[in-house]
Order: C-alpha cells, then structure tokens, then sequence
C-alpha cells in the first residue's frame, strides 16, 4: 500500500483526499474496504447523526444537560473507531459521541453521562476506552503515557488521542507530543480540526499554516487529511496505526467542520455567518459518501429510508431507557474515591444519609 | 539492620520496589545517571536499565500526564518531581486526572502512583526549593499524602506506599536527608502509611509534628524537658491525608494538652485542620487551647533570613510551654 | 579562620592528602598554594583562602580528607569570627555533591543529641483540671467572694462542704424527687435488738436498730428490684443491679459523709450492724477512702439519732430511693375501738418520679412494714 504519509507533506500544504465533495473518487488509492465494512460505516455515520439530533432535543426539552455535538465531524467519528480494535486505547476528548459509541461504549451509557448520571460512567470491560475529557488538551499525555506502556509491555494494542484544533495550543499538547517521540509511543495523535473553539477560529489559534506540520518539530511524522473523507481518513489512520504497532508516534489532522454551536449553551450565530456554515453544509461527510455509496450499488433509496428509520428508532427506543434510569446511589460519592473507605470519611456518609433520610 | 541515612532508606526502598515489581517505573528529570539532583536514585538506573529509571523530557506537566497514562495500562510509575516549587505545572493532571479516575470511571480505570517530591525549607537553596504546600495537596479528596521523619520510617513508608492501589504525594523532607542516620532493616518491610506513630507515650501532653519539624522538635525537646521534665506524648503524624483521628483523638484526650509543630503558613493549613478537630470532638478533656507552632503566611525567604521563619527552637519551646502553663 | 576542605571538582566527596607546601606558623598570601591533595581525578593544588598565619594544620600527609572537613587555620589582620547564626547549625554545613542547596550531613556533625526517649523519665506532674472545670470553679470562687470593704465576717467552705453542696445541686436538678411518709411499726425489732444486744456486744459489735432497719431494707429491695436500679432513659430502660449495696449517711464535724455498705445482700443483721460501726468510725476520724464512698445502689439517711421526725432526703445520685429515719416515738392507736400502743419509726422515702410512681413507693412501705414485724436475728 501506498505510503501517504511520505507523499503528503503537510509543509507543503498537501492534503490526503479519496472521495470528493460529489461522492466522486480522486485518488485510486486502494483503499481495502469490503463492501459489506462500507455499509457498516455508512449505517454508523447515520446512527451516530441521529444520535446527536435526538440528544439535542432531549437538551432543548430539559432532559439533558449541556452537550457538545457530533455534527459534521461523523466522517473523523467512524474512521478512529474502524481502525482502532477492542483492546486498543481511545483517548477521547470531549466531543466524542459517536466514537465512543462505534468502538462499544453503549449509546444509554453516553446520554446518561450527558444528563449528569454517573450510572453512564460504568463502562464496559471488554473495551478500552478513558472516560471523555474536559480540561482541553490535558489527556494528550495520557494517551502518551499508555502508549508508552504498551511498548514497555511489547503489547500488540496501540493508542489512539482525539483531540480539536484548541488543544494544540496547551502545553500538554508540546509535553505529550515531545514525550511520545523521545520515548517511542505508540500513539496516534489524532486532531479533528473542526474549525474552532468555542468562538475563537483556527486562524487564531495559532499561525501555522497546518497543525500536521508541527509534528516534525517533534521528529514525528505529520499528515493532513480531508476530515469529511471517511476513506482517506480510514487509510490515513490505518497507515498511522502501523507505525505505531512500530512504536513511532504521528499526527494526523482531519480537516473538517463543527457545524454545530460549540455546545447547547452556546449561540454561534454571535461568531460565524450563516452563509459560512451553509458553504460548509455541501462539503459535509455523510452525504459524498452517500452519493458514492450509490454509485457502487450498495445503497439505493429505499435502503437508505430504512437505514434512516431504524436508525431514529434505535435512538429512540435507547433514550427511552435512559430516561428511565434511576438517579446514582448517594453513597456512591463516597464509594469510588480511594480503594478502601476511612472512617472520617464513613462519618461524612452517616451525616449525608442521615440528612437524606430527615428530608 | 544498617545505619543509613533517610537518602539511602529510600533509595533501597525504590530499589527493592524495582526488584519486586516489573511493572515499577521511575521517571523524571535527572533521574538516571545524574541520580537525582539529591543523589536520591543513585545507581538505580545502571542496575535496572534505562526503560526503568527514566530521564523525561524537562516537563512536569508531562511527567505526570505520562504517569497516568502508563498507570492505566498496568505499570505503576513513580514520577519524580524535583523540587516541591515545581510541582506546579503538573499539579493540573494531579488536581484534575490523578485523584478523580477513580471516581470518574467507577472504579473501571484507576490511577495508583508514588509521586516523590522533596518538600519543605531548611536547606538554604534558591527560590521555589523550599515550599511547604502540603495543606494544599491534602485538601484533595482521592489522594494519600505520606511523609516521613527519619530514615527507618522512610523506607519502611515508601515501600509501604509502591503497594498502595490509589495515588499517593511522598513528601521528602530534604532537610533531612542526610542530617539522621539510624539503623534500619536491609530487607522489605512496610510501615503502615495509613496510621501516626506514636514515638514516646505520656499522658500530660500530645506533641504533634511531621517531616523536618519532627527533627527540630527532637532537638528542642531537651532543653524544654530540663525546665518542665513532664510525661509528653510525641506523635509523628506521617499520613496527612487522611488523618489518623483515631490516634489523635485519643491521645488529646488522654492528656488535655495538644501542640502541632510544622513549618507550613498557618492559614488554612494542617494544623488548623487538626486543631478544629481536636477541638470540636475533645473540647470537655481540654486543659488548655491547641497550639499551633508554624512558620508565617508569608513566602519562604531567601537563607539570610530562611532559618527565622522555620519553627525555631525558641518557637517550639515557647509554644510547648505556653500550653504547659496555660490557667 | 577555619577553612574546610572544598569540593574541589565536579562532585567529589574525598581527596587525600599528598604534602603541605607550607608549615604551622608560616605567613602566606591570598591564594598562595598550601597543599596538594589527590582526588580520583588528579593531583589538586589547594591555593590559601586569605592573607594571614598558618595557625594550625589539621590532617597529616597520607590522611583521607572529606569535602567539608576542616583542613587548615589562618589567622588574618581582622581576625574577624565569622558570625555564628544562632539556631542554623552553619559550621556543620557542607556542600554537598548535590545539585542545590546545602544540606546537613550527619557523617559531618557532631553525635546527634537526638533525643533518647527510652531512658527519660519525667518528674513533673501537672494539673488535672480542664478549662471547662477549671472556669466553673473561678465562677464559684468569684459567685462567693465578697467585696473587701464589708465589715462582715467569713466561714470557709471545706472541700467536703463544697462536694455537698455540688452534688445536692446536681441531684435536685436532674430527678424528679418526691417523698412518700409512712409510721412503721418497730415493736418487733425493739424486741429482737434487746434480746440480742448483749452478745453482740460480746462479739465486739454495737447492735443498733439501725442494722435492723437497714436489713427489712435490704429484703424488701430484693423482693423489688426495680428500686434497686439506675435510671437509663437514653435507652428507655432501668438497669437493675446485681448487689444491693447500701449508703449510710454520716454526719461528722467536717460535713456529711456517705460511706458504703458493699453486698449488702450477703451479711446478716449483726455483720450490718459491724459494717455501719467500722465506717462510721473511719468517717469520722477521716480515713475513709475513695472506694468506700463510692458503688452504692441505694441510701439510708438516719437523723432519727439527732431527733428529727420527717424530712425529705435528698436522692444520692444515680439511686431511684433514699429511706429516711426518725427518732422512734411510741404512739397510741384505736384498732376496732381498742386502744393499743405501738413504737413506731417516723419513714421518709424519697423516691425519684421518673422511675417510680407513688403507688409503687407505698408498695414499698408497706413491704418494709412486713419485713420489719417479720424479722429474726
């Protein structure tokens, strides 16, 4: 397989693109999808889009509390998730709904979190993934720290960071980027670049032309991708995850759009027009590769009808059980915070319960 | 049993942990052939490799983001943070990540560590050396914090420590770290960092100190003790989060008379935790108010002056004797 | 001066010494070399620190000197001392191969005068008392004092008058104390005490009526324990205790005192009458000890002997009962139109209302009633 890393130099503004904006393939890449897996991401980047929707509505009808969507950003979604296996790490930042979901955290546990249930927050054994991020930036050195471990261990399992445009320009992003090339992790640094954070344009943010190429002032390996292009970014990704089986870390930057506001509590009519978010609307993931689906047969109308239904059933039906789900046990506060109870400690809980039950 | 001094006690600490556990991990700046700007990791990396004492990138807030990661993987890391003054820039991931996985992902993904630092005044160094922050530190909830007064409490609480399943602050009082020596076990044996060590029982008065101030106390209790050669009970507290209540508790009651000696800035800091305490669940054994004996919230000076904000001996004594005779 | 062998390069710990250039009592000048030492590095030359007199070598060719040990004394024109700080301890500083800072090397300081707790024993013994007590008795001292310009005379309260009146306050205050009056009939134990008081007095012991009493006393609690007890309202019970153990009040020039009679239970109606003798005695000349005031389960308080008639004794804390005697009297009854005459013992039971009610203290009367006209020596 081609290398792309060493044919797209981000230094000289070369971006890594398969599918364009029409669904029409540009690069005749090999990109080693099977049908049956194309589907299956197609069926993902509508399951998670439905997702959001309806856990923003949820929001808007004071079920949930603030959250961060997805929207725009399916393609980047999907792709870290198809490569990544079970027993890889995902170390996800906050905007991270439907990767968490496709690599097997359940849809319920995720919107329980969002409505501030830390029922949502016990997650599955059988996959790694660390609880979403919200000090931007701050798990970048985590995610080094594991793929450094995963060396040190000679495991098979790699590493994968996802992180925004923002977070390159906290001081975790230079120590864990620094750290993984010094002492060979292996991780990939993945930056789904949606364009802001919060108000504040990547353009501000900093004057480098791309976030690939401050990789190299690390001596790590940098790439610039189409962040709508599902296939590019699944080949990038693929490629990024075998030198890190190679324990050499890299930075992929996935070129796409936040075409959501920064979260629920947010207005982001106060920073961008509408005519910007409109433009951006046609280059968005799911429709190309709809159009490029159809085109080799795989989807047609009627199949995407039913795709689209029972994708909004599925939601439905799980934000049903949600809502449903009992508050977490008051004691539970008390429970999680060190291996063993001490009893100062056990005192405070008596004094909680105490109070709860003269209520 | 050899005579060694509290650098050497944990240098064997470490060493016996590295041999005991191969997932055992020591990182930081200056580690490795250099052996730690206090000669603390001496010959650790030529015996154990350089995939196990680790000389990091010059970034704390690295270090500990590292520590974390290799934490939830299996390892358990012992980063070094070279002085208490910098534990700044990765205090962020301890305030943050370190004390909250736990918590955060109901127990799915923890992070046990040993974070060493060298902590506290008295060795005349530069800015940022000196800092006695530890009321800070233990305000966090999910965290142990364990310090040591001699050599032999040293090794024992350290080695202790590196089996603890959640993330623990060793402080190292650096004033101490080669003023002791004294005999100590040459094999693995663990002190409870969990509990106080009662050092001498009595029932007239409860003498409360920790790290350096443990020793300053010790070299002041002579010449107090030749004026009012009373029965003092001296606790070292060595686990400031959480407090050993039990034993404090007890010991306030028994004797009615309470002195917490240690160098932090008063405000808001440990002794006055232990002094609402006391109060609040002793009042009616009390013979006399508990006395804080403590530095001055004000920075730690430059070492002109540094030995004049540390409890002097005069400091000690005087507190020691105003609860003493206190109508 | 004194000048300490430095750390002459990159973080060496020792070095020895190889010759003196110059010898005690030479002038040399700043900088001037004194010595040579070898260090694993290479042969050093030592250059003088001042401009003064060699007063004083301290190590000889061949010795194995470590950074921060003395090496030489000068002797300068300002013969200055350096300023010894007062509480750091400067002149056992060294610099140490550490990076920053100087830390104390005990290999470098004297023996520490660490302190051997083991073999320390203290002889000062200090107060007791806490601040809460402490002020309540500054509160009673100060509530007493009169002022210094009255023209008034003074009695001193005793530590015996003090305890009384603080546990008198403190008994009243915390019961629900009511007395119960009833005239029991003695005859029977007027009967008893003459015909058996001349071998007991044989035997060493002065029989009183008291002895007598105090026994119908004691069977009338066994027969009803639930005036035996304590009061434990915290747990909404009364603790019946295990022993009947009797208080006799005593009356001496120093105040009143209460001594015990410990199971009383088990001794007979003379061994009662032996026991109320030894502590009254001990009572009186100020021997009682702690023990012996303390463990009572229930109170006699007898000033029949001084001649009262009725009172209202005061409970002895934590008792539910306290029988008060008086001075007997003889009396004359009708019974069905007959006159008849009868000795009897004016009783006052102070019974404590949170537990008994008034009907159970009559009870008890009566009960005591029957012991007293039933009793065998």
């Amino acid at each position: 397989m081609e290398k792309v890393f060493y044919t797209h130099d981000p230094r000289v503004n070369s971006v890594f693109k398969v599918l364009d904006k029409n669904g029409i393939i540009i690069n005749n890449i090999n990109h080693g999808i099977t049908n049956t897996e194309l589907l299956e991401i197609y069926k993902w980047m509508i399951r998670i889009n439905a997702a959001d929707k309806k856990i923003i509505n949820l929001q808007r009808q004071g079920f949930m509390g603030t959250y961060p969507s997805v929207q725009g950003q399916e393609a980047c979604q999907v792709a870290a998730s198809f490569v990544l296996s079970k027993k890889d790490f995902l170390v996800p930042t906050f905007r991270e709904t439907g990767m968490m979901w496709a690599k097997g955290i359940p849809l319920k546990s995720l919107m329980l979190y969002w409505m501030g249930n830390e029922n949502g927050s016990k997650h599955p054994l059988d996959t790694e993934v660390l609880p979403i991020c919200i000090p931007v930036g701050s798990h970048l050195p985590h995610a080094q720290g594991i793929g450094w471990s995963q060396r040190l261990k000679k495991q098979e399992e790699i590493t994968l960071c996802s992180f925004s445009d923002g977070a390159t320009s906290e001081g975790d992003f230079h120590a864990a980027l620094n750290f993984a090339a010094v002492l060979k992790s292996r991780t990939i640094f993945f930056c789904q670049n949606n364009g802001f954070a919060i108000s504040t344009k990547t353009e501000k943010q900093t004057k480098s032309k791309t976030i690939a190429e401050k990789a190299f002032a690390y001596g790590m390996q940098g790439i610039k991708v189409d962040g709508n292009d599902v296939l590019a970014l699944i080949i990038a990704l693929k490629e990024a995850k075998e030198m890190a089986k190679n324990n050499t870390p890299t930075l992929v930057e996935a070129s796409t759009y936040r075409l959501s506001d920064h979260t629920t509590t947010d207005n982001a009519k106060l920073y961008r027009e509408d005519e910007e978010v409109k433009e951006k609307l046609e280059e968005e993931p799911i429709s190309r590769f709809e159009k490029y689906l159809i085109s080799l047969k795989i989807l047609d109308q009627e199949k995407i009808n039913q795709i689209k239904e029972d994708a909004k059933k599925e939601v439905e039906s799980i934000s049903k059980e949600a809502l449903a789900e009992k508050d977490p046990e008051l004691t539970e506060m008390f429970d999680y915070l060190l291996e063993k109870t001490y009893p100062e400690l056990e005192l405070q809980k008596k004094a909680l319960l105490q109070e709860y039950s003269n209520q | 049993m050899s005579e060694i001094k509290v650098i050497d006690a944990i240098n064997k600490a470490l060493e016996i942990g590295l041999e005991k556990n191969p997932d055992l991990i020591l990182l930081g700046e200056d580690i490795g052939k250099q052996g730690g700007v206090f000669r603390t990791t001496s010959g650790l990396q030529a015996k154990f490799g350089e995939e196990r004492v680790v000389d990091t990138p010059l970034s704390e807030q690295g270090i500990m983001g590292a520590a974390v990661g290799l934490s939830i993987n299996g390892h358990l890391p012992v980063p070094e943070l070279q002085f208490d003054g910098f534990i700044w820039p990765g205090f962020d991931q301890i305030i943050n990540h370190i004390t909250r996985f736990r918590t955060r992902t109901r127990g799915r993904y923890t992070t046990p560590m040993v974070i060493r630092v060298p902590f506290g005044g008295g060795i005349h160094a530069l800015e940022h050396h000196s800092e006695s922050m530890e009321a800070i530190f233990s305000h966090i909830p999910g965290i142990n914090v364990v310090i040591p007064s001699d050599p032999y409490s040293a090794k024992g609480l350290l080695l202790d420590c590196l089996e603890s399943k959640d993330p623990v602050i060793f402080l190292e009082p650096k004033k101490i770290y080669r003023a002791i020596k004294q005999e100590v076990p040459d094999e693995h044996f663990r002190i409870d960092s969990k509990k106080a060590r009662i050092l001498r029982e009595g029932n007239d008065l409860t003498i409360i100190s920790y790290g350096a101030c443990m020793y300053d106390t010790k070299k002041a209790l002579p010449e107090f003790l030749k004026e009012y050669p009373i029965d003092f009970e001296l606790i070292d507290l060595v686990s400031l989060s959480p407090i050993d209540y039990n034993t404090i508790l007890k010991s306030a009651k028994k004797t009615g008379r309470v002195v917490i000696i240690n160098e932090e800035n008063p405000n808001c800091g440990l002794a006055s935790e232990l002094s609402a305490t006391i109060s609040e669940k002793c009042i009616k054994y009390l013979k006399a108010p508990v006395k804080r004996v403590t530095g001055f919230d004000v920075i730690i000076p430059l070492l002109k002056t540094e030995d004049h904000y540390l409890p002097t001996k005069t400091r000690i004594i005087e507190g020691l004797k105003e609860v003493i005779n206190y109508k | 001066m004194q000048f300490k062998f430095p750390d002459v390069g990159e973080g060496i710990h020792e070095g020895t010494l190889v010759n003196w250039l110059v010898k005690e009592g030479d002038e040399v000048e700043l900088d001037q070399a004194i010595c040579e030492v070898e260090t694993d590095k290479a042969i050093v030359e030592i250059p003088s620190p001042v401009k003064g007199k060699l007063i004083k070598t301290h190590h000889v060719e061949g010795d194995v000197i470590n950074v921060g040990e003395i090496l030489a004394e000068f002797e300068t024109k300002e013969n200055k001392e350096s300023k010894e700080s007062k509480e750091s301890s400067n002149n056992q500083e060294v610099k140490n191969d550490n990076v920053v800072g100087n830390l104390v090397d005990a290999d470098n300081a004297p023996k520490d005068s660490s302190f051997d707790f083991e073999n320390y024993t203290p002889s000062m013994k200090l107060s007791n008392e806490t601040i809460f007590e402490k002020a309540n008795t500054k509160n009673e001292v100060e509530n007493n004092k009169v002022s210094n310009n009255d023209n008034t005379n003074y009695i001193e309260l005793n530590n015996i008058k003090l305890t009384t009146a603080k546990r008198m306050k403190e008994s009243l205050h915390s019961t629900a104390q009511v007395t119960q009056f009833a005239d029991v009939i003695v005859d029977k134990i007027i009967k008893e005490r003459n015909e058996h008081k001349e071998e007991a007095k044989k035997r060493g012991v002065k029989l009183t009526y008291l002895a007598f009493i105090v026994k119908a006393y004691i069977q009338t609690l066994e027969d009803m324990p639930e005036f035996n007890a304590k009061l434990d309202l915290e747990n909404k019970r009364l603790v019946l205790r295990d022993h009947i153990s009797i208080a006799i009040a005593v009356n001496t020039e120093n105040g009143l005192l209460v001594p015990v009679i410990k199971d009383a239970q088990n001794l007979s109606i003379e061994g009662i009458a032996e026991q109320i003798q030894i502590l009254a005695e001990e009572a009186r000349s100020g021997k009682l000890d702690l023990p012996q005031i303390q463990g009572q389960t229930a109170t006699v308080t007898n000033y029949g002997s001084i001649g009262s008639k009725y009172s209202t004794p005061v409970l002895n804390s934590p008792d539910l009962i306290n029988l008060g005697i008086g001075s007997f009297e003889e009396k004359v009854y009708l019974n069905k139109g007959h006159v008849e005459s009868h000795t009897i013992a004016p009783i006052s039971l102070t019974f404590d209302h949170q537990a008994i009610d008034g009907a159970q203290a009559v009870g008890f009367l009566n009960k005591l009633q029957e012991h007293l006209e039933n009793l065998e020596y």
